[in-house]
């Protein structure tokens, strides 16, 4: 499905990014683990063609096809969706005129038919229920007010919406407490399966309780020093990053 | 301008007999209006918005009752709905037979300036009196003796001058109206270009509390000139909330004066919203007279074309103890132009006042044009002041934001300037009429990006 092969970026003079190689294949889980200032956030930010980072080298290939000629709207439309660290408020719009206004542009890009009001309403109190959500955020602008946890509930719940063939989830467990994150874990859980794939990004074991990944990758200094299974994630609980050059917790 | 003025007003005042005292009222005015004339741009409150253009076009006062029809079918679109009173008011007359007041509780009573006009009781010659109002200090500087007009009021001594008609809405003290009342002014240009001088007085008793539209529609080919006065008297403890919006009027020049004295504990909220019309020019004048007042000014402007806004405001403290909120927002398109001017004046003794002023531009083309000064006088130490005003762009992040969840650019921007200018709803307490600010928002803005684009 996914296919990095020597990914170099770059902001600025800096290059932050050192030649990453990753292969996902569909219906399958990775989680990418690493000190802060690895990197992870802008593997998945260029994953997602933002265009603060310019790709230096390298090649992305997406369902066959060269991602990096993609625009971000492009990319959404083919399926790829970035749950921010940290999400973005948007005054004004309300919570439901946003899902519905970017399900149907994702469907008319594809061809596929509108959505209808009565079917997309149906949807969304579903999503809201199986997260918890009051449904008072059906009509709050997006994030604008919410605190760190509902503004990563806010995500969980655009990703139950677009129903994304690929999903890329920056840190949504951090800021959460238990209960909040088993909430979050269960909207990634509902839609595991029928060949999406999934790139979690997590600075904690913690979230990886709750998904269980099929690869474990951990990212320092821009680079993937180690690629596991599960086990690597608790090997790295109990020895931190401290290996890495991280400052032991 | 002047000249055509006077000749449609004399062929239509001999149809309208007067009373001695309103005709002594007019011609006083006229002479004002002749020592200062239009304002021009040499005031400094009148430096962006010219009258030269609207100087030399000629009208007619009354466009005849053939639009009659017309206005009727427009007061049906237009009509609030529900068990909302209505006065209907076209081409500056008051239209009794589409007026609906029936629902109105009692207490309220709605009077016709025009029946007025023609009785023998001077009853309202002191308020409708355009020497009775001061000027913004800008355009007098060294001050104007009482009872001399203003420089800058040559507009509202043509309305005295030329007044058609018009209502004064009087509710009595304690009485609270459920529903909203509407006054629905239609200006109708057809044939001949039209000007309307119409008044509207509220007078809210002691502890009364009311919603009130004031809706300005135009209709036809012909350039129409509506210049408008309205005067709102908040006695202690009432509550008025006076919603303000043009609509429609490709043709129209719109000259607004909004004028508000807000007495001890009253609260004030004035909500406009320029959606249609040409050329606008509106001044919104707060006035505090007594302790513990609030008020709330709230402004939407979307122009494109070649269309132009100017808004000033003016708010006075000159009691202590009272709060005023402001908050307007602009949206410029193509070529057109919006002007925000925002005047605080604090008096020396108006201790403990807290003031904020905010005016957020959105300029949507290069070409498009946007002046916006916060201009805060204060003179006294004991009071909290804060002013912020910001032209510019759509922020980058949320733009991006949308388009990583595959909506694209240029969808992203409309809902973006969509909701830039619908934050602003939430400033409107009565839903009904929150919802319909909406709606005309929303319609204005399908009309800027095309339908359905956000
Ligand atoms: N917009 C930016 N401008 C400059 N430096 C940046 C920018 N974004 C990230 N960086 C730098 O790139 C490195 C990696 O950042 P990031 O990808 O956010 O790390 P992580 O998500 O792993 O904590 C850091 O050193 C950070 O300071
Ligand atoms: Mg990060």
């Amino acid at each position: 499905m996914l296919n990095i092969v020597d990914l170099r970026a770059r902001v600025g003079e800096t290059e932050i990014l050192h030649g990453i190689d990753l292969q996902i294949q569909p219906g399958e889980v990775h989680a990418i683990m690493g000190p802060n200032g690895s990197g992870k956030s802008t593997l998945g930010k260029v994953l997602a063609g933002l265009e603060d980072f310019e790709v230096t080298g390298g090649q992305i290939s997406y369902q066959g096809e060269d991602l990096l000629d993609l625009s971000i709207e492009e990319r959404a439309q083919k399926g790829i969706f970035l749950g921010f660290q940290y999400p973005i408020e948007i005054p004004g719009v309300s919570n439901d005129y946003f899902l519905k206004t970017a399900l149907n542009a994702q469907r008319k890009a594809r061809g596929e038919e509108e959505v209808g009001t009565a079917d997309f309403l149906r949807q969304l109190k579903e999503a809201m229920a199986l997260l918890e959500m009051d449904k008072r955020y059906r009509k709050r602008f997006v994030n604008v007010g919410f605190s760190g946890g509902e503004k990563k509930r806010n995500e969980i719940l655009q990703l139950l919406m677009l129903k994304p063939d690929f999903a890329v989830l920056d840190e949504t467990d951090s800021g959460l407490d238990i209960d909040a994150l088993q909430v979050v874990a269960k909207g990634v859980n509902a839609l595991r399966g029928a060949g999406r794939a999934f790139l979690l990004i997590t600075h904690y074991e913690r979230l990886l309780r709750y998904i269980e990944p099929d690869h474990v990758h951990v990212l320092v200094e821009g680079r993937i020093v180690r690629s596991g299974g599960k086990d690597l994630a608790d090997e790295l609980e109990s020895s931190g990053y401290t290996e890495y050059g991280e400052e032991a917790r | 301008m002047i000249e055509s003025l006077q000749r449609s007003h004399e062929a239509w005042i001999t149809q309208s007999p007067e009373s001695a005292w309103a005709r002594d009222l007019r011609r006083r005015s006229l002479e004002a209006f002749h020592e200062v004339g239009l304002p021009d741009k040499k005031l400094e409150g009148w430096r962006y918005s010219s009258t030269a253009k609207l100087a030399r076009q000629a009208y007619v006062h009354d466009a005849g009752p053939l639009f009659e029809a017309l206005a009727g079918e427009l007061a049906g679109r237009h009509a609030l709905g529900g068990a909302c009173a209505e006065v209907v008011i076209v081409n500056g007359q008051l239209a009794t037979g589409l007026s609906r007041l029936s629902s109105l509780p009692e207490g309220v009573e709605v009077t016709s300036l025009g029946d007025l006009l023609a009785s023998d009781e001077a009853a309202l010659v002191a308020r409708l009196d355009p020497t009775a109002w001061p000027s913004r200090p800008d355009a007098s500087r060294g001050g104007v003796p009482a009872g001399n007009l203003a420089p800058d009021r040559g507009f509202d001594a043509l309305n005295t001058a030329f007044l058609q008609g018009g209502v004064h809405v009087q509710i009595a003290s304690g009485v609270e109206l459920d529903a909203p009342l509407q006054i629905l002014l239609i200006s109708v240009g057809e044939g001949a270009p039209n000007a309307s001088h119409a008044r509207v007085l509220v007078t809210c008793g002691r502890g009364s509390s009311a919603e009130l539209v004031e809706r300005h529609v135009g209709l036809g080919s012909e350039p129409s000139l509506v210049n408008v006065l309205t005067d709102l008297e908040l006695h202690e403890g009432s509550s008025l909330g006076h919603h303000l919006w043009r609509l429609q009027g490709e043709h129209a020049t719109h000259i607004g004066h909004v004028r508000a004295s807000v007495g001890r504990d009253a609260r004030f909220k004035s909500h406009t919203a320029w959606l249609g019309a040409q050329w606008v020019r509106n001044d919104l004048d707060i006035r505090f007279i007594g302790e513990g007042a609030e008020a709330l000014a709230t402004g939407i402007t979307v122009v494109d074309g070649k269309r132009h806004v100017d808004n000033h405001t003016w708010l006075r403290h000159e009691v202590p103890h009272c709060t005023s909120r402001e908050i307007y927002k602009a949206i410029a398109a193509d070529r057109a132009t919006s002007v925000f001017d925002g005047q605080i004046a604090i008096a020396p003794h108006a201790a403990r006042t807290h003031a904020e002023l905010t005016s957020n531009n959105l300029q949507l083309s290069e070409r498009a044009t946007i002046f916006a000064r916060p201009q805060l006088e204060i003179f006294n130490d004991d009071v909290v002041a804060a002013h912020g005003c910001t032209v510019g762009q759509l922020p980058e992040e949320p733009l991006t934001y949308l388009r990583t969840r595959g909506v694209p650019l240029a969808q992203a921007r409309a809902l973006l300037t969509r909701g830039f200018v619908l934050d602003m709803l939430a400033e409107i307490e009565h839903e009904d009429l929150r919802e319909q600010t909406g709606r005309w928002v929303r319609e204005a803005l399908d009309r800027l990006f095309g339908e359905g684009a956000a």
